[in-house]
């Protein structure tokens, strides 16, 4: 009788174990393929018309606090490139008037597209750091940057960025209706209550 | 907190970038090498073992986007025939625009031993590697491709034209 009992345990094992494996394998299989799907792929619709590089000096010294013994002081130039332009899929039938070959479009207001700082484009051009203070590590100079992210991002509309993008705009669409054959464009831009108009 | 500097314009690009996807991803990217504990028990005559090894580690999560789409620049006078409510139009294939990850895209999960700011950049740049690739893997250029046209169709359709034929460059 414990031989037969034996026996029928070795065939559950014979017979479980195989199974066990594909379904780890698949488990660890699926795993895999999760982790290298992209987060999101989102569908975007804008034409960017004006791209600004622009560059800025990130000062920082931390001897505010009372109980830290000493100075720390960093200085970082950083580089980042600016992207302006208008949101394309907003130009619909409602935004244009045709006249045999003449044509009156409505543009969209420009905005700010994206900020773009390289991780090479942030140098460290000069730190002093005191005796007894520790050195500026990867996450403090991190934060640092943000905040010089932050003042670009904010400062961005009065380096002029969003006039030059709707010039640049104004010029591509209307080099493109020409190129498709209308011999008169007028391009305007979106302002409440604006209808498109021919001259 | 930062002190407030200005920021000085270098350069101005007038560019035509449709852009037609974006990929937000998170991804990991670390380093390690030997620390100075290391380099000194290595040196040492003695059998020590390996468990008391405390390599310098640092590990970045980067949070980032790889935004695609067409050079609408690239086009020319060759580029678009238009004849009557008919337009044929070359256009330039779907290419990676911008990968960005800022450095509020950033965070230290893991830093042991001292990472200049040199060595953290190779980090950064190894996660941005990573995040291209995926967003390709996951066919950004094709998607990035199609939703082109189709953007293009409407904005033709709404500009007075109902046929439409496309050829890529």
């Amino acid at each position: 009788m414990p031989q037969f009992k034996s026996s029928l345990y070795l065939a559950r094992v014979k017979i479980f174990a195989p199974l066990l494996m594909v379904f780890a394998m698949v488990s660890c299989t699926s795993r895999e393929a999760k982790q290298k799907q992209v987060l999101a792929l989102r569908e975007m619709s804008e034409l960017a018309t004006v791209e600004y590089t622009v560059t800025k000096m990130i000062k920082a010294s931390d001897d505010q606090t009372w109980y830290k013994i000493g100075d720390r002081k960093i200085l970082m130039s950083c580089r980042a490139t600016l992207k302006a332009g208008i949101d394309f899929s907003k130009i619909d039938a409602q935004h244009v008037r045709i006249k045999d070959k003449e044509v009156s479009i409505i543009l969209p207001r420009a905005k700010l597209i994206s900020v773009n700082i390289r991780p090479e484009d942030i140098k460290v051009e000069y730190q002093d750091i005191g005796i007894l203070r520790s050195d500026f590590n990867a996450q403090d100079r991190d934060q640092l940057s943000a905040q010089g992210e932050s003042q670009i991002r904010s400062g961005a509309s009065a380096l002029g960025i969003l006039a030059t993008a709707e010039t640049n705009a104004s010029l591509f669409v209307g080099q493109f209706l020409r190129k498709l054959g209308y011999e008169k464009v007028n391009v305007q831009f979106d302002d409440p209550g604006n209808l498109p108009k021919l001259n | 907190m930062i002190d407030q500097t200005p920021v000085m314009v270098k350069e101005i690009r007038e560019m035509a970038q449709l852009i037609t996807v974006t990929a937000y991803d998170e991804v990991v990217a670390d380093s390690i090498r030997l620390g100075m504990t290391d380099l000194v028990i290595r040196n040492l005559p003695l059998p020590i073992p390996g468990s008391l090894s405390t390599p310098d580690r640092i590990v970045l999560i980067g949070r980032g986007r790889v935004v695609a789409g067409i050079d609408l620049k690239q086009l020319d006078e060759k580029s678009i025939q238009a004849y009557g409510d008919s337009v044929a139009i070359r256009l330039p294939r779907a290419s990676i625009l911008d990968v960005i990850m800022n450095p509020s895209d950033f965070e230290t999960f893991s830093e042991q031993g001292d990472w200049t700011s040199e060595a953290v950049t190779r980090v950064k740049v190894k996660a941005r590697d990573i995040l291209t690739r995926r967003a390709l893997e996951q066919d950004i250029l094709g998607k990035a491709d199609k939703r082109g046209k189709i953007l293009l169709v409407d904005f033709l359709k709404a500009s007075g034209f109902e046929k439409f034929i496309f050829v890529y460059q």
